[in-house]
């Protein structure tokens, strides 16, 4: 097949699938929000206006989502929020996927062997400590913010990613072409990334978007319990802190930013979902 | 079968080991002197008392060795804030955490059982997208802003429920709602997905080619085959699961483990921490281990792999 027709036959798998092109759309109008939320925000999200302090949405023109508390623009918040949750999620899977690949591969070419035995005895440990336990005492330990938040979520994450990749190498260890490219002069590192390397794309691409999903609610769940991002930097999570307050007096308040939350992991769930189908026939049906 | 399990339990029993080794060492890094946090206004020579009688200022090591040894005889310590023995304090606040639990799963099952062989058996049809639809939504829905957004229909709005503190058992309800939402959804798609799965599977025409009856079909043949899956997602949900109570008890001020946790981590009561930590470490590597063992029990061809049973 060549290049061309490849690209297409893609194309016309998302044009198929509804529900992945949805998934898209929302995933990429989030990054581009996020990206660029401060040339697109039409306020500064930390400036308060005494003035105009919880103005209902979508009463005020100026202030289309309405305004916090101390009078802060929701609308620019929210979009600053989103740049976080973008951020830590995104690169809390790629850290995690690459430490959990590396560790999965090394085992599972190792395996059976001491190294294997002490890897998979690494990931038991790391998978003993639920995740909330794990992150409340590194939170505490290191101060919250971006990168410790990140790291704490990655260190939560890449057993499984261990796990995934280690089970899709060994099988492939025993088959013909790995046993051809061994006798050709193949060397470990290029039959590693070569060929087994490449091999394991279909076991994880769909868990990059579940997994997304997973640490963007994870990260505004710490957020939420003042163990993440902390005022005054913003984050979807500490705005429903904030919001917590005025649960009873202004109840939408607490619900704008949870619904964005909503709407984006559901853009990335849309997506794994259908990846999911598309890599395992069982699925398709 | 003997022999996985006794590997099993002495994999469970290292596990275990090492996370209390880690958790005791890094609790001691943390910064802030719990002496300090107990009794602020306390001049220099008081706080050294304090931390001599709670043992703070021995080596780490040796910590842990009085640490390990009391454990071993069921000493985990006092907690300092709540002036109470650890075991104590997790006498009061297990059984809470507990039943939420338990409620929350079995009624997730049976929620998830009913909603996934609907959709599972009308597979593709206008009920199984409507299903698969909210599972989805629900799925995305973060925990917290469900357990808030009952607190304003049912307590706030509505008055039925209280959204604060333990009251009785009708306090149960809300955190048990927020809790089931989402994991209900979960396991309806690994039911759904299973039983379709099995309904194309060659077994099922020949056992509906031989005149078996829809219903001996379904609970003998669909339902059995999926009960794996179900025990793995289970398993997989199961930390995600602690971090839902921690975080669910957080919002309704539920005194479970949970919350409790929170607190005695901003407090920095080790010695509750610790304790917990070991209690939330040794029902997770258990709950693990019984999973495990229970998909080699339910599936014949892993207990093959495994030298039978």
């Amino acid at each position: 097949m060549n290049k061309e027709k490849k690209h297409r036959s893609i194309l016309k798998w998302i044009g198929n699938n509804k529900l992945f092109s949805l998934g898209l759309f929302i995933m990429l109008a989030c990054l581009i929000i996020g990206i660029f939320s401060p040339i697109l925000a039409p306020y500064d999200p930390a400036q308060p206006n005494p003035g105009a302090r919880l103005t209902k949405p979508f009463t005020d023109p100026a202030h289309i989502l309405g305004t916090d508390a101390i009078g802060r623009d929701i609308l620019s918040r929210l979009m600053y929020g989103m740049r976080t949750s973008v951020i830590i999620g995104f690169c809390s899977v790629l850290l995690a996927a690459l430490i959990g690949v590396v560790v999965g591969i090394i085992s599972g070419f190792c395996s059976p062997g001491p190294i294997d035995a002490v890897l998979m005895r690494i990931t038991d440990v790391q998978m003993g400590f639920p995740f909330i336990v794990l992150a409340m005492i590194a939170l505490t330990l290191f101060s919250p913010n971006e990168v410790s938040v990140t790291v704490v979520l990655s260190l939560a994450l890449w057993p499984a990613y261990a796990r995934t990749a280690r089970s899709s190498v060994l099988p492939q260890k025993s088959t013909d072409y790995i046993a051809a490219a061994r006798l050709m002069g193949a060397s470990k590192w290029r039959i590693a990334t070569k060929y087994i390397g490449k091999n394991l794309l279909p076991a994880m691409l769909p868990l990059f978007p579940l997994d997304i999903a997973g640490m963007i609610i994870n990260e505004s769940l710490l957020s939420y319990m003042s163990l993440g991002i902390n005022p005054p930097k913003i984050s979807l999570g500490n705005m429903m802190s904030d919001a917590r307050g005025y649960i009873a007096s202004d109840s939408w308040y607490i619900m704008i930013p949870g619904i964005v939350l909503i709407i984006m992991v559901l853009g990335l769930n849309f997506i794994g979902d259908n990846l999911q189908v598309h890599f395992d026939p069982k699925l398709r049906k | 079968m003997l022999g996985t399990i006794i590997k099993r339990l002495l994999q469970g029993i290292f596990v275990t080991v090492c996370v209390i080794f880690i958790s005791f060492v890094i609790l001691r890094m943390i910064p802030g002197d719990p002496a300090k946090v107990m009794a602020p206004n306390a001049t220099e020579e008081q706080l050294q008392i304090i931390r001599d009688n709670m043992g703070l200022s021995k080596p780490i090591l040796v910590q842990f060795k009085m640490y390990a040894q009391n454990l071993f005889h069921g000493d985990m310590g006092e907690s300092y804030f709540k002036g109470d023995t650890v075991l104590n304090v997790m006498k009061q606040t297990v059984p809470l955490s507990v039943i939420l639990l338990v409620t929350a799963v079995v009624i997730s099952l049976f929620l998830a059982i009913l909603l996934g062989t609907i959709a599972g058996m009308n597979g593709n049809t206008w009920i199984d997208r409507l299903i698969s639809s909210i599972a989805v939504l629900f799925q995305s829905m973060p925990n917290y802003w469900v357990a808030s957004m009952l607190i304003i229909l049912l307590s706030v709005q509505a008055g039925l429920f209280p959204s604060m503190d333990y009251t009785g058992p009708i306090s149960c309800v809300l955190p048990t709602i927020a809790l089931v939402l989402p994991l209900t959804a979960v396991l309806t798609k690994v039911i759904r997905s299973s039983l379709i799965d099995s309904y194309s599977q060659e077994f099922v025409k020949v056992a509906y080619a031989r005149g078996v009856s829809k219903v001996a079909i379904y609970f003998k043949y669909a339902l059995r085959n999926s009960l794996t899956p179900i025990l793995i997602s289970l398993g997989s949900q199961l930390g995600f699961l602690v971090g839902s109570i921690v975080v669910v008890e957080y919002v309704f001020s539920f005194p479970g483990v949970g919350y409790t946790v929170l607190n005695a981590i901003l407090r920095r009561d080790y010695n509750l921490v610790q304790g917990i930590i070991i209690l939330f470490s040794v029902f997770f590597i258990v709950v693990n281990i019984i999973i495990d063992l229970g998909t080699i029990r339910l599936d014949p061809r892993l207990r093959k792999a495994e030298g039978g049973l």
